[in-house]
C-alpha cells in the first residue's frame, strides 16, 4: 500500500475515532471534570493573586493538563479491543502505525480542546491573561509529547489487569523531561521579560523524540 | 495437484510452555469448505487466530495462497475474511458506517453498492442506520458475515460463525458462504470451526478434528514435510 493510500485511510480512521469518541463521552467527560475540579480547587486552596500566581502557574497548568491527560487516554484502545475493533483493524492492509498515529491525533484533538477550555477558565479565576500565542504554542507541543507516549503506553497495557492503573506508574518517569520543559518554558512565557525560544527548541526536541520512537514502537506493543 | 490455499507445516503455538497446538499440519486445496472440529480447548480457535494473523506461532509455519502467514503481508490481509466468535464491529456506528470505514481500509471499488447488497442478503438492510450496540447478536453476526465478504476475500477462516444465528440466519451463512454457489472462477476455500457437527454434511467437503491442540482425524491428506 502506498503512502498516499495509508495516509487516506488514517483520515477515515481519524474520523472514525472521533466520531466514536464524540459518541461516547466517558473518558472525555472525566478528564475534563477532573481538570475543572482541580484547577477550582488550586484556586481557592492558593488564593492565588497578583505576582505569586506567575510562579505558581506552570505548575498548577501542566498537574491538571498531566493528569487529565491520562485520565483520557489510559482507556484509548480498551474500547476499541473490548468491540474486537483492535483486531479488526489488525487483520486489515492497514499498517499498526497508521492505527496509532490516527489513535493519538484523536487524543491530541481532544486533550487540546479541554486544555485551551481551561487556559480560558483560568484567566478568569486566576486573573492572569493565558490565552496567549506562545502559551498555545507550549501548550500544543507539550501536548503532542505526552500524548504520543500515554498513546502507546495504553497499548502496551491492554492485556494487563488494571491497566489504567499501571499507565501513571509507567509514563510519568518517561514524561519527566517532557513535563520540566513545558513546565519551564510555560514559566519563561509568563515572565514578561524572559527568553523562551531555548525551552520551546528543547520541548520541541522531547516531543519530536516521544513521538518518533512511540510511533516506531506501537508495531511491537501486542 | 490443486493449488494449496491453506498449508501449515508443524504449526504449534504454545502458551506459558503449554502447547495449545502442537505440531498441526495440514494442507486444504483451493476451493474446499472444511470444518473444524473438536472439544473446548483442543486449538481450533489457536490454528484460526495464527491463520488470521493475530497470533504469531511458536513453531513451524503456515502459508495461505503462497503467502507466509507470519510475514503479515497487505496482500495476504487483502485475501483473508475473518468471522471469529466475538463481533468485530464499532458498537456506536450504524452498519452503513462500520462497512464504509473498512471499505476504505480494503479499497472495495463501488462500496456503497456493495453494502446494499451484503446487508440486503443478510437481512438487515432495514437496520443500516440503527446502532450497531442495539443489535442482538444474531444480528451483529449477520453482520459480520456481511463485513467478513465485503472485499471478497478468496479464504474465509470461521470461528464458530453458527453463534447466535436462529434458522433464517443460518440459512444466510449456508447461502452467503457454506454453501454458496460459485459465481465466478475462483472460489472461496472456508475453514471453519464449528461445534454444530450434525449439519457438518451439508456443507463440508473434508474435516479436521483436532484433540488438545494435536489432529486426531481427517479427510486431508497431512503434510508431511
Amino acid at each position: 500500500m502506498t503512502f498516499t493510500t495509508q495516509l487516506e485511510i488514517g483520515l477515515k480512521l481519524f474520523n472514525a475515532n472521533l466520531k466514536q469518541a464524540w459518541r461516547d463521552k466517558t473518558n472525555w467527560m472525566t478528564a475534563g471534570m477532573f481538570a475543572i475540579t482541580a484547577l477550582l480547587l488550586y484556586s481557592f486552596a492558593f488564593n492565588l493573586t497578583g505576582g505569586l500566581v506567575r510562579n505558581l502557574l506552570p505548575g498548577v497548568i501542566w498537574t491538571v493538563f498531566l493528569f487529565s491527560g491520562i485520565f483520557a487516554t489510559a482507556q484509548s484502545f480498551q474500547q476499541d479491543r473490548q468491540n474486537g475493533i483492535l483486531d479488526a483493524l489488525k487483520i486489515s492492509p492497514i499498517h499498526p502505525m497508521t492505527i496509532y498515529i490516527a489513535k493519538t491525533l484523536t487524543n491530541i484533538l481532544m486533550l487540546l480542546l479541554i486544555e485551551f477550555a481551561l487556559l480560558l477558565g483560568a484567566t478568569i479565576l486566576f486573573s492572569e491573561p493565558l490565552f496567549i500565542p506562545q502559551l498555545l504554542l507550549i501548550v500544543t507541543i507539550g501536548t503532542i509529547g505526552y500524548t504520543a507516549l500515554s498513546t502507546l503506553l495504553s497499548a502496551i497495557n491492554l492485556d494487563r489487569n488494571n491497566g489504567g492503573l499501571l499507565l501513571p506508574v509507567l509514563a510519568l518517569p518517561l514524561l519527566v523531561p517532557l513535563l520540566i520543559a513545558s513546565v519551564e518554558a510555560t514559566s519563561a512565557s509568563l515572565q514578561e521579560e524572559a527568553n523562551t525560544a531555548p525551552w520551546i527548541l528543547l520541548l520541541s526536541l522531547f516531543t519530536i523524540w516521544s513521538a518518533a520512537i512511540a510511533t516506531l514502537m506501537f508495531p511491537l506493543a501486542d | 495437484m490443486q493449488d494449496l490455499a491453506i498449508e501449515t507445516n508443524r504449526l504449534t503455538r504454545r502458551y506459558d510452555g503449554l502447547p495449545a497446538l502442537n505440531r498441526v499440519s495440514i494442507q486444504i486445496t483451493s476451493g474446499s469448505r472444511i470444518a473444524l472440529l473438536g472439544n473446548n480447548g483442543s486449538g481450533k480457535t489457536t490454528l484460526l487466530t495464527i491463520l488470521s494473523t493475530l497470533l504469531q506461532s511458536s513453531e513451524g509455519s503456515a502459508t495461505i495462497l503462497g503467502y507466509d502467514v507470519a510475514k503479515k503481508s497487505t496482500a495476504l490481509r487483502n485475501m483473508i475474511g475473518f468471522i471469529r466468535h466475538q463481533p468485530m464491529l464499532y458498537e456506536n456506528f450504524s452498519p452503513v458506517e462500520d462497512l464504509e470505514l473498512f471499505a476504505k481500509i480494503y479499497r472495495v471499488s463501488d462500496a456503497r453498492e456493495q453494502i446494499r447488497r451484503l446487508l440486503t442478503n443478510v437481512g438487515i438492510w432495514h437496520l443500516r442506520d440503527e446502532a450497531i450496540g442495539t443489535f442482538s447478536r444474531g444480528q451483529k453476526q449477520r453482520l459480520m458475515i456481511a463485513k467478513a465478504l465485503l472485499h471478497k476475500p478468496k479464504v474465509l477462516l470461521l470461528d464458530e460463525p453458527e453463534i447466535g444465528l436462529d434458522q433464517s440466519g443460518l440459512r444466510v451463512l449456508d447461502e452467503l458462504i457454506l454453501m454458496r454457489k460459485e459465481e465466478d472462477s475462483s472460489p472461496i476455500t472456508v475453514l471453519a470451526a464449528t461445534h454444530r457437527e450434525e449439519r457438518v454434511d451439508t456443507w463440508a467437503t473434508g474435516f479436521v478434528r483436532l484433540e488438545r491442540g494435536q489432529i486426531i482425524e481427517t479427510t486431508l491428506s497431512e503434510n508431511t514435510e
